[in-house]
């Protein structure tokens, strides 16, 4: 099925390089729910990541000739997604929340299968985080971007890159506990 | 948990994460698109420049007595014809190329002008190169990338008042080529001080110009832009005397030129 998917595609890039309304409103089609997966991860509401999302889109049939074949095209197009995410959140100068918060110690793993977390409560837990962890957060674990280019990007220091990561951990393992100990509660015994 | 289990989780859960965007969004996206193409607007200040230009090379067509070396009124006839009215950046740069002979024999004086005032914090250590700085302007408005200069700054010249703020807000939005980036920002901070006594005499110079009538190419940029360019500081003006204009003035991006007078 995947297969089928990544070569649909392909063959609607020339459509959409000649802006063929049709194809790109296919690409958009077969494109959009891991799209919106993303924008979701950066926006604090779905309309905010809904918006994103349109902005992307636009941003994509408008540089499309950009796209020069190295690396995937799916690739590509979740490139440009990010970039207009990540945009779009220094656009409206969100200040990146510096509240010091209790760093907690490392827990001892609790054997609780994490993985049994849905992807829904994940993203749940990582809207709630401010803008400024949820930014970095996304930026170094998602996207694999160095403190380095975070720093650049956002126009902060690598430290603040750095702290801003360890809070928004910090932060999510504390959440995720909470979770942890609801689970337990309804599934224990 | 350890950060590597949270982070690994995460990921894990993201990596090929699918949600269903609502139904009414293409039609937002399509829209999108259809609006975007329209967005070329041929702004009144490249208009203003275009006219300019035409009355320049009017006026060289027609100037019997000028004695500026080098610039064949046929040339400039020929070079005017030849290039339609494309984008009026080209034709900038038209005028630009020809005026390099008028503008020669004011850079010595530019230079002298502006490297006098030793109270001129400007910091132009001694290098100050009148010559290379006014190359690199004209380089800058020969390069595509100028025509988006001129019409980031224009604009915030034309609606704001004369005063300093104007330069203020030209530094701001400016992004030149980079070739001419340094030495241009010697001349903006020299004129910046110096401003207020030029921008009084540059005036008179306009008055005194329309009072005569027009007598030649000088006085015919001068009356064109004097119609269309409100700001003290001109985009170009020429000082002219009974047979002879020549360029003391000229004001494109942050490259400002303006010849002060010693008492």
């Amino acid at each position: 099925m995947k297969l089928t998917h990544s070569h649909t595609i392909n063959d609607l890039l020339e459509g959409c390089k000649a802006g063929d309304r049709k194809m790109q409103e296919l690409l958009y089609k077969q494109t959009a729910s891991k799209m919106l997966a993303i924008c979701m991860r950066y926006a604090r509401d779905r309309m905010e990541a809904e918006d994103s999302l349109q902005l992307g889109y636009i941003k994509v049939f408008q540089k499309i000739k950009e796209y020069r074949g190295d690396g995937s095209f799916e690739g590509w197009i979740r490139r440009v997604m990010v970039n207009t995410a990540i945009e779009s959140y220094r656009k409206n100068l969100r200040t990146l929340n510096v509240v010091p918060i209790e760093e907690g110690y490392e827990q001892p793993s609790t054997g609780f299968d994490f993985s049994r977390l849905a992807m829904q409560d994940l993203m749940g837990l990582i809207q709630k985080l401010a803008d400024g962890y949820r930014i970095v957060f996304n930026m170094y674990i998602i996207e694999g971007y160095s403190h380095k280019e975070i720093a650049a990007t956002l126009g902060i220091s690598e430290g603040a890159s750095k702290s801003q990561l360890s809070r928004a951990r910090a932060i999510l393992k504390e959440e995720i506990k909470k979770m942890e100990g609801i689970n337990y509660a309804t599934h224990a015994g | 948990m350890q950060d590597k289990e949270l982070d690994d989780l995460f990921r894990n859960k993201f990596e090929e994460a699918e949600m269903a965007p609502s139904g009414d969004l293409w039609a937002g996206i399509a829209q999108g698109l259809d609006v975007k193409p329209k967005r070329r607007v041929l702004p009144v200040y490249w208009m203003a420049a275009a006219v300019a230009v035409v009355a320049l090379t009017i006026g060289l067509l027609f100037s019997n007595t000028d004695e500026k070396p080098g610039v064949p009124a046929k040339l400039v006839i020929a070079k005017a014809v030849e290039q339609k009215l494309e984008t009026p950046a080209e034709k900038v740069v038209v005028a630009g190329a020809e005026q390099t002979a008028v503008a020669d024999h004011v850079t010595a004086q530019a230079e002298k002008d502006v490297v006098v005032p030793g109270k001129s914090n400007a910091a132009t250590t001694g290098t100050f190169a009148a010559d290379k700085v006014e190359k690199n302007a004209l380089v800058a408005m020969r390069e595509a990338n100028s025509k988006k200069d001129l019409v980031v700054m224009q604009p915030s010249g034309l609606n704001t008042h004369p005063e300093n703020t104007s330069i203020a807000v030209v530094q701001q939005k400016v992004n030149l080529p980079k070739a001419a980036e340094t030495p241009i920002e010697e001349i903006v901070l020299a004129s910046k001080n110096d401003s207020p006594v030029v921008r009084d005499e540059v005036s008179n110079d306009n008055e005194e110009a329309s009072g005569k009538g027009i007598r030649n190419m000088g006085d015919l940029v001068n009356y064109v832009v004097d119609k269309l360019d409100k700001r003290e500081e001109k985009v170009l003006q020429f000082k002219t005397e009974d047979d002879n204009s020549s360029l003391v003035a000229l004001n494109i991006g942050v490259f400002k030129f303006n010849q002060k007078k010693h008492k």
